[in-house]
Parts: structure tokens; C-alpha cells; sequence
């Protein structure tokens, strides 16, 4: 019996190793199998990114030539929109050419005095404003108009020059006058 | 003391005291049986005896010399006899000692031995195999999987990154694409909606939004294709959750966006300012998730509205760094001065119905002053009765400003008074109120004496489904307005527009449903200071909605030939009576 159980001894330790080794080993195979499985599976994965980026990369290529084109062809809009410079001359012109489209005997709009302030830096560093002031002999139908040529100023699709209107003075005529004697201050916008 | 005296005489070799080594130590660890030492030389150590003892023969019978052997000590016999149980045992028990398991271990150990050998080998051969699989530390051996899976991880994330950022490098695109149409597209409209514009213009016009309408769709369609794309494999997802790979992946598209940028800090080509203005707006979008969902839950199978294209419009400029946005923040900022005298009208009319009828009203305005820089708007004119309630007119109407949602903090301190025998009771006012922002508890403020007798003036349109008839009346209170227009009905038969003053009527055009009014017919129902409006000519092209003193009977024409919405060619034809102030 003694000798039964001195035997017994480095068996059991065997026995517990080999069990531990095992337990380790099978976990350690399952790992090594599941980073296999994803190593498969990645590479497949990459393999399907590659030819998305490639396609995608065409994409881009395409959109980034449109979108060039479109900034190039947008740039002389923006710059009359919203100019780099005070450009006094351009604006008065379109002042006197909204006057001359409007103005009739009967549906005045007349610009009697026009006057540029100094360009004035914003708070911020993403414009500059040109103060501007004007009296206007206008009749009502042609004053809503300029209103709303002023308010669609900006758009890139009508080209007028981006302004706003600060303040309005109207002085309304009499029973048998019509037309309105308006003084108007506007602010063009200029890019900082 | 014999035994001991033997020993002495007979000292050993050194070859025998070698071999005796062993046993006497065990002997000596017994120290009270020291007799046994004795013996034990004496067994050991045949050779070596006494003088008086016979040579031992060496090459003789093994047996018969044994035999001749004269046993001398029975202490020797009870060591090496085993049978003879009865005799005292000198040595007593074995002795337990670690080396006499051992001893005894080492005749048995085979298999146990064996095996943990065998488990040794297994263990070691087994930890090395897998440290040299799966550490990633380890590359002696080359790439082990777990080095090549990091690796091709890393690629994956590479890859995806980049996929991700032309997907958002696309979409910035798409919406400056949309922001250019967008803009086309409101600015159209507004000229669609204008009063002002005639119709053969609004025709064109209408051609043009449907075009930019299938732009701008085309376009939306692009950024939300992009959009929609999957920011991290989808492989993945078993292995985390979507929401950590969706961070994870935004976190690497942003560290790229930056170390882009850095890269084209250095640059100062014009293109390079492009591109970083391009990054920037990807990086605004990437961090604008609200923009991005709503932008995808837009549904491009229904027509957009304007209102919708306004809004995203203003959401795309917001995300993108270019003129757009800039021009946008302008806008925005500024105040619908069209919106404010059409408020005003609005307003007086709810005070005096007979504001801009062209009929002498009991309120006039002579100036007025709007300031943006602080809100504020002024306003004077006077007041015209036949009675004395000048001051409850005045009154009456800071009422309705105050209740209007555009104006708020409406005052007017001072009050005076005149008469004069031919016009009456004459009182001036200045009224000066700011524009209002948010919600005021004063709008709501509306079940006063004002208002109600307001509403009862107001023109009522009732629309018959049976008959198709459109009635608008006007109804005019108390004495003072005997003289005025009483009543004004448009009635519309099926083909037939009829306009009805004091009980007179007058058909002024009988048309067909897509047929034009007759504008210089309507002008005869009224007096020589009406102006008929013909939209074609741009001078006598007095169609209007003005603020001021205008009838706009624009939209009962437009009832009355279109009254269930059908024909979109809406009529331009409105009629002007003079401002009467």
C-alpha cells in the first residue's frame, strides 16, 4: 500500500499538467483558430475595401474636376456678388440701371443723391461693409421693387451685388401726390 | 569488548573502507547498537582477518568454504537471518528516511516518471507553439497570424478610412452642387412669387424650377448615396458593437482630415487652399450629425418644397467654408422690409377697412422711419373722425400693433387734438414700436372691443362648392362712411366673373376658365383715379400688392378662375386704386 501511493504521486502531477496543458492548448487553438478565421476573412474584407476604394477614388476624381469647374465657373459670380474690393463704379452702375429700367412719368424711380461711406471692417474677418446712403423720388410699385431687388441681392443667379438695407426714412406725399420720398441706408458687403 | 578488540587488531584497507563506507555510516547513525559494526566488517571483510584464521581459498568450492565457516557471533545472525523471528532485532524498525523512499521509489517510477516527463515536454512544446502564434512581440520566426492579422487590420482601417473620406469628400461636393442650385432654385421662386412679375415671365420661371427642382434632386440623391455608405466593415460588427465602430471610424477619419491638413499647411499652392477648405468641410459635416441624418431622411421620391429646399440650403452652407456660407450669415441677417409694411397695412386696415380702399380713411401716415441697427420703427400721421374718438382710434390702433407678432413695445405718449368745421376732428400722432423677436404675451391679447369690430368690417369671402359662387363683401360701418363703396361682390358663375357695386352689376368679363381678365373692363367699375394693371407693359404694368393703399382683388380673380387650385397660370391682373393718404 505505501508503495501504491508514492507511485501515485508524480502520476497525479502528470496527469494535472497534462490536463492544464491541454485545457491551455485547446484554448490557445481556439484563439489561434479564430484569428485564422479572421485573418481570412479580413484579408477577404481588404481585398473588397481595395476595388471600393479604387472605384470610389474614381468618384472622387470626377466630383473633385466638376467641383472645380464649378468654383472656377462660380468665382466671377462670388467675385460680383461679394468682391474682393469696394468697386464703386460697378455698383453705381447697377443703381443707375435699376433707376433706368424703372423710372416713367407716371412710375417714378429716381435716384437724386447717392453716397458712399468709407469701407468699414466687421467684427468679424469675414466681410467688410460698404456704407452706402440714397434719396429716392419713387413711387410706391417701383419702392416695393427695389425692396426686393435689394432682399434677392447675393444671388448668384441674378449677379447683384450683395447689400442690405440699414435704415428707411419715408415721407409720404399728399392726396394727390403719389410718390414717396424715401432715404435709404444700405450696406454693400465686400469679402474680408 | 571481544568484538571491539577484533576490530582493532584487523584495520582496513582503504578499498574496504570504501566499501564499507556506506554501511558504517548507517551503522553510525544508530549509535546505541554499535556492535553492528563489527559484524558488518566482519562479513565484508573476509580477507582481511586475523592471524590466527586460515586463508580463505579463494578459487575453491564457494560452498564448502562457506559451510566451513565458523559462525562466531550470533549478533550476525540475527542481521542477516530472516527466518529467525523469534530473536531479539538489534537494527529494530527500518528507518523512514527521505532516502530510503527513494530507494524504494526508484524501483516503481516508470510510468509516473514517465508521464511527467512526457507532460513536461507536452507543456513546454505546447507554450512554445503558441507563444510563437499568437504573441505578437514575437518574430523570429517571421510573422506569426496575430502579427499578420494587426497588420492586416491596420490596412483594413487604412483602407476604410479612406473610403470614408472620398465617400464625404463626394457628398461636400454634391451639396456645394445643391448650394448653387439651391440658390438659382430660391431666387427663381421669389421671382415666381413676386407680385410683380408677369405671367409669360412666371411661365418661364416655372420651367426653370422644375429643371433646378430634378438638380437639386439629382444632387441630394448623390449625397445621400454617399452618406448612406457604412463608415466601418460590416465584417466587423460581430466582433464590436456598431456604436463603438462607428466612433472608432470617425475618430480615425478625423485624425486623417488632420494629418492632412498639416500636410497641406506646408504647401502654399492655390490648390492646396482648396483642399483644405475642402477638409474643413468635411470635418464640419463629420462633426454635424443632426445635418447628416436629417439630410438622409429627406424623402427624394416626393417633390421638395421650397421651404425644405430653404432649409437645406442654409443647413449645407452652414457645413461648408466657402463664399456660400458667408453670403448666407448676410443674408439671414437681414430684415424682410417688404414683410414689415405689409404687416403695417395689415394692421391699420384691422383698425380703418377703409386704409388703402382708395376711399378717404379716418388714419393717414406722413412718415416713417425703420432702423435696423436697432430695431425701431416710427410712425407718424394723423387721424381724421367726424366725432371726437380720435384719441380711441389712436388707441385702437397701438392695440393691434402691440397684438401683431412683428411689433412689440408700441407707444405713444403724446396726444393732440383739433377741429375743423369741414373736416372734422383731426388728431396726429407718432407711433414708434420695435420689431419683435420670439413670442410676446401681448400677441395674444386679442378679444378686445378692437378686434371684434375690427372683424366685422373685414372682407369676407364665402366660396359655395354648389354653385361655385365667390362673394367678397365689404362692409363698411357707421354714418361717417355712407358715401363709400358699400358693397363689392364678385360673383363667378361657371364661365363667368361678375363684379357687383352698389347693386349694379356689371359683368366685366366673360371668360373661360384659362381666359385672362379684361383688365381695362375691371377699370370701369371704378372711378377715373383708378388705375387698371395689364402685366404685359412695363409701364402701365401697375399690377401690384403694394402696402399701401392698394385693393388686391388679385386673389378673388384668382379663386374665381381657378378656384380649386387646378390651373397653376395664375392671372396678374390686379387693380390699383391710389394710395389715399
Amino acid at each position: 500500500m505505501s508503495y501504491n501511493k508514492i507511485n501515485l504521486f508524480p502520476l497525479i502531477i502528470a496527469v494535472a499538467i497534462l490536463s492544464f496543458v491541454g485545457w491551455y492548448g485547446y484554448g490557445k487553438y481556439g484563439e489561434l483558430t479564430t484569428v485564422q478565421a479572421l485573418l481570412t476573412q479580413t484579408d477577404e474584407t481588404l481585398f473588397q475595401l481595395e476595388q471600393e476604394r479604387s472605384d470610389v477614388e474614381q468618384d472622387y476624381q470626377d466630383a473633385k474636376k466638376d467641383f472645380v469647374d464649378m468654383v472656377s465657373a462660380s468665382e466671377e459670380k462670388i467675385a460680383t456678388v461679394f468682391p474682393m474690393e469696394e468697386d464703386l463704379t460697378s455698383l453705381t452702375r447697377a443703381f443707375d440701371d435699376f433707376a433706368f429700367e424703372h423710372h416713367y412719368d407716371t412710375n417714378p424711380f429716381f435716384i437724386s443723391q447717392l453716397s458712399y461711406g468709407e469701407v468699414d471692417d466687421s467684427d468679424n474677418d469675414v466681410y467688410r461693409i460698404l456704407p452706402i446712403t440714397m434719396t429716392l423720388e419713387t413711387s410706391e410699385r417701383n419702392f416695393d421693387q427695389f425692396l426686393e431687388y435689394i432682399e434677392t441681392s447675393g444671388s448668384l443667379d441674378n449677379g447683384i451685388r450683395l447689400m442690405s438695407i440699414n435704415a428707411i426714412t419715408l415721407q409720404l406725399g399728399s392726396d394727390n401726390e403719389e410718390n414717396l420720398r424715401v432715404q435709404l441706408s444700405l450696406s454693400a458687403y465686400l469679402q474680408a | 569488548m571481544v568484538e571491539l578488540e577484533k576490530i582493532q587488531e584487523t584495520p582496513a584497507t582503504s578499498d574496504d573502507a570504501t566499501l564499507l563506507a556506506p554501511t558504517a555510516e548507517a551503522v553510525l547513525e544508530t549509535p546505541a547498537q554499535p556492535m553492528v559494526v563489527d559484524e558488518v566488517v566482519t562479513i565484508d571483510a573476509p580477507a582481511v582477518q586475523t592471524e590466527a584464521a586460515p586463508m580463505p581459498d579463494l578459487f575453491g568450492d564457494l560452498t564448502a568454504q562457506t559451510a566451513e565457516q565458523p559462525v562466531n557471533s550470533g549478533v550476525v545472525d540475527s542481521v542477516m537471518s530472516t527466518s529467525e523471528t523469534n530473536e531479539p532485532k538489534i537494527l529494530g524498525p527500518k528507518p523512514k528516511t527521505s532516502s530510503g523512499l527513494e530507494v524504494r521509489a526508484r524501483q516503481s517510477f516508470s510510468l509516473g516518471g514517465l508521464l511527467f516527463k512526457l507532460s513536461i515536454l507536452v507543456t513546454v512544446v505546447t507554450f512554445g507553439f503558441f507563444y510563437t502564434q499568437l504573441n505578437p512581440n514575437f518574430a523570429l520566426l517571421g510573422q506569426n497570424p496575430v502579427q499578420k492579422l494587426a497588420d492586416f487590420e491596420a490596412s483594413l482601417q487604412t483602407e476604410q478610412t479612406t473610403v470614408n473620406l472620398y465617400n464625404y469628400m463626394i457628398t461636400k461636393f454634391a451639396l456645394d452642387d445643391f448650394s448653387v442650385s439651391a440658390d438659382a432654385y430660391l431666387h427663381k421662386y421669389a421671382q415666381y412669387e413676386s407680385d410683380y412679375t408677369s405671367s409669360n415671365t412666371k411661365a418661364y420661371l416655372k420651367q426653370e424650377l422644375g429643371t433646378l427642382e430634378a438638380s437639386i434632386n439629382e444632387q441630394l440623391v448623390v449625397a445621400q448615396n454617399h452618406l448612406r455608405e457604412a463608415i466601418y466593415p460590416a465584417e466587423l460588427v460581430g466582433t464590436e458593437t456598431p456604436t463603438s465602430l462607428k466612433n472608432e471610424y470617425k475618430a480615425l477619419m478625423k485624425t486623417r482630415i488632420n494629418e492632412e491638413k498639416l500636410v497641406l499647411l506646408d504647401l502654399d499652392e492655390e490648390e492646396a487652399a482648396v483642399d483644405r477648405d475642402i477638409l474643413n468641410s468635411v470635418l464640419a459635416l463629420l462633426n454635424d450629425s443632426s445635418f447628416r441624418s436629417d439630410l438622409v431622411a429627406v424623402d427624394l421620391s416626393e417633390p421638395l418644397d421650397s421651404d425644405m429646399i430653404q432649409l437645406l440650403f442654409q443647413r449645407a452652407t452652414e457645413v461648408s467654408t466657402n463664399e456660400f456660407s458667408t453670403i448666407l450669415n448676410i443674408k439671414s441677417a437681414r430684415v424682410n422690409w417688404g414683410e414689415v409694411f405689409g404687416e403695417i397695412e395689415e394692421v391699420t386696415k384691422e383698425v380703418d377697412p377703409l386704409y388703402g380702399s382708395g376711399i378717404t380713411s379716418n388714419i393717414e401716415y406722413s412718415n416713417l422711419s425703420l432702423n435696423s441697427s436697432d430695431q425701431t420703427i416710427s410712425l407718424r400721421g394723423s387721424t381724421r373722425t367726424d366725432d371726437t374718438l380720435n384719441f380711441s382710434l389712436i388707441s385702437d390702433l397701438l392695440d393691434v400693433f402691440e397684438q401683431s407678432t412683428l411689433f412689440s413695445d408700441v407707444s405713444n405718449r403724446s396726444f393732440t387734438k383739433s377741429e375743423d368745421r369741414d373736416d372734422g376732428f383731426t388728431a396726429s400722432f407718432t407711433i414708434e414700436f420695435q420689431l419683435q423677436y420670439g413670442e410676446d404675451s401681448r400677441d395674444s391679447n386679442t378679444g378686445d372691443e378692437t378686434l371684434d369690430d375690427a372683424e366685422e368690417t373685414l372682407v369676407s369671402l364665402e366660396t359655395t362648392e354648389e354653385t361655385t359662387d365667390v362673394e367678397d363683401e365689404i362692409e363698411t360701418d357707421e354714418a361717417s362712411y355712407d358715401s363709400a363703396v358699400e358693397m363689392l361682390s364678385i360673383v363667378e358663375t361657371s364661365d363667368t366673373a361678375t363684379v357687383i357695386i352698389d347693386d349694379e352689376e356689371t359683368v366685366i368679363a366673360e371668360t373661360s376658365s384659362d381666359e385672362e381678365i379684361d383688365g381695362d373692363a375691371a377699370a370701369s367699375l371704378f372711378d377715373g383715379s383708378a388705375e387698371i394693371a395689364d402685366d404685359g407693359d412695363s409701364e402701365s404694368d401697375n399690377q401690384e400688392a403694394s402696402w399701401f393703399g392698394s385693393v388686391n382683388i388679385f386673389q378673388i380673380f384668382d379663386s374665381i378662375w381657378d378656384p380649386f387650385g387646378q390651373d397653376e397660370e395664375t392671372t396678374d391682373t390686379s387693380i390699383h386704386v391710389p394710395r389715399n393718404l
